[in-house]
């Protein structure tokens, strides 16, 4: 019988495959995309291809205690959309789609699961479902890691010369260049065309939690911020290093935890115990 | 004395409201939960607080402010091994929160302000600005905890050796100060933490994994703090200094995009009824 794929991936794995390795996997990771504007600088699937490859190289390295679930393709963009091309899901769409999704899993026996991400405005609906999902399924552990998280502050600012930074910016068109180089328009890049009025209250207002619905196009004309120019895939592997060994880290840390702790942490899982919807 | 009228739309007649609509600049939707808080503060603790808080901000900066009814209920599911916490799927609440936007938007209203007195509903009430801010014909949606905004300091003065957090030192502080009816005198103790558990967790928050958790299980007794060190003037020095923050904020989003429009509208999503 032939060796199971490394990484372990869902979508290309035959249910056979999945029946083999499944006693052997201990997290399912579900990796949570988006669609959207990325300035003239890198594709609208940025964020997507960034965290699924991120992923599966975690899954490789793990192999064959992690699989990877197949990437939800859009997150929550709605900021993004004064630029052609940006798709937004309302939160309870997403919510359902990854309820039906964890359902299925649940019920071929995985009970794990991590959900990776490289977008930050999925963030809020990511966290809704980690509150309100393990309440109405039977799954032993739900959470989320946001890759970006794991970057360096002290390496962000030997590599960054752009004095601004956040999307489809010089840090994350490195990070492009690395993995995914047919990603990133080589010939069209350019810096973030900041205006003023809008830069200092986004500041503002991200230092004191406070949230509105405000537009990108808002703080940046051609929907990019900081300098692309500068990046480089060397230095995109750099922080990429980084990210990868702390993800291991998380990983080891996560799979050592004592399971009594784990399951006495649980969100409670009273809608399921009720059976209600 | 001012005698600007203070719009608290539970105590407004129509043709009350009919009159605060030329004046009044932003709509202020107090969210909040019912959930345990500890065996020292009621279980009303956030919605009523938040609620208190912006009558007082709509009392200060009236006639500019329309203060609506609390949601009673918020994102309380970690809470739930308490008896008496209630608590909302993300979709109730999102729904909801559309129900009492639309209704006053339906009124000439078109600026709202989420304000917010429960840690747990932050993610809910970002998506909703997220979503709702852009479906709406609104000019205006934002959120914020009024417990980030002002002067904290006067926490570091009071706050014990426990890291607060839950039916706190902060909590009773407001409670002094604007609702004293809440606050179990002869209960108030300080929280307890579960170091085992603490110990796992830790190290895995220190490597960015987000992962709520049930609140019983880091903190036995349902308090994270010591609420005996609460006291009235620091909470009036927190509630006075947020509602003082807000009013500059205020200043500051007159000037910002699209604070008279356009609204976006770029996102049509239709929706059955």
């Amino acid at each position: 019988m032939a060796d199971l794929p490394s990484p372990l991936r869902l979508t290309h794995m035959t249910s056979p495959e999945v029946a083999r390795a499944r006693d052997g996997v201990e997290l399912v990771m579900i990796p949570i995309g988006s669609i959207e504007q990325h300035g003239p600088n890198t594709s609208l699937d940025t964020d997507l291809v960034i965290c699924e490859d991120l992923t599966l190289r975690l899954a490789e390295r793990f192999h064959p205690r992690l699989l990877v679930a197949p990437t939800m393709p859009y997150g929550m963009s709605t900021y993004h959309m004064g630029f052609p091309g940006s798709i937004t899901l309302r939160p309870q769409t997403f919510l359902h789609v990854l309820e039906d999704c964890l359902a299925s899993l649940l019920h071929h026996g995985f009970k794990r699961f991590l959900l990776t991400n490289w977008h930050s405005g999925n963030t809020s609906v990511m966290t809704l479902a980690l509150q309100s999902l393990p309440t109405r399924l039977p799954l032993d552990f739900l959470a989320s890691l946001s890759l970006y998280d794991l970057e360096d502050d002290d390496l962000e600012d030997e590599i960054v010369k752009s004095p601004t930074s956040g999307h489809a910016c010089e840090l994350e068109t490195a990070e492009l260049m690395a993995l995914r180089p047919d990603r990133v328009k080589t010939d069209s890049l350019a810096p973030g065309d900041l205006s003023p009025r809008g830069s200092r209250l986004r500041q503002r207002f991200w230092r004191r939690s406070i949230r509105r619905n405000h537009d990108f196009s808002d703080f940046s004309a051609n929907g990019a911020v900081g300098d692309a120019t500068l990046a480089t895939a060397e230095d995109g592997w750099r922080m990429i290093d980084v990210i990868e060994e702390r993800a291991d880290q998380l990983i080891m840390t996560l799979l050592d935890s004592p399971d009594d702790l784990l399951a006495r942490g649980r969100m409670p899982g009273w809608r399921y115990a009720l059976h209600t919807r | 004395m001012s005698n600007l009228p203070t719009y608290a739309l539970h105590k407004m007649s129509w043709p009350e409201v009919a009159e605060a609509a030329e004046t009044v600049e932003l709509v202020l939707i107090p969210i909040g939960s019912t959930e345990q808080h500890g065996p020292h503060l009621g279980l009303g603790q956030d919605h009523l607080i938040a609620h208190a808080y912006c009558e007082r901000a709509a009392e200060r900066l009236a006639p500019r402010l329309l203060a609506l009814p609390a949601i009673p209920w918020g994102i309380s599911d970690h809470h739930m091994n308490f008896p008496g916490t209630m608590t909302l799927r993300p979709e109730t609440f999102l729904d909801l929160l559309e129900d009492i936007i639309v209704s006053m938007r339906h009124h000439g209203f078109r600026r709202f302000l989420i304000v917010n007195g429960h840690g747990g509903n932050q993610w809910l009430m970002s998506a909703a600005v997220q979503d709702i801010g852009f479906r709406l014909d609104i000019d205006f949606l934002g959120c914020v905890g009024h417990y980030t905004l002002g002067d904290d300091s006067v926490l570091k003065d009071i706050a014990g050796e426990i890291p607060g957090g839950h039916a706190c030192e902060m909590e009773s502080s407001h409670d002094f100060y604007l609702a004293p009816d809440l606050i179990r005198q002869d209960a108030l103790a300080p929280g307890t933490v579960d170091e085992a558990f603490k110990a796992m967790l830790e190290p895995l928050q220190d490597l960015e994994l987000v992962w709520p958790n049930a609140f019983n299980a880091h903190a036995p007794s349902g308090a994270k703090g010591d609420a005996r060190k609460g006291t009235r003037e620091a909470g009036e020095r927190l509630i006075e200094s947020s509602i003082d923050e807000l009013a500059e904020i205020l200043d500051h989003l007159r000037h910002s995009p699209r604070w008279n429009g356009p609204p976006h509208g770029q996102v049509h999503v239709t929706r059955k009824s």
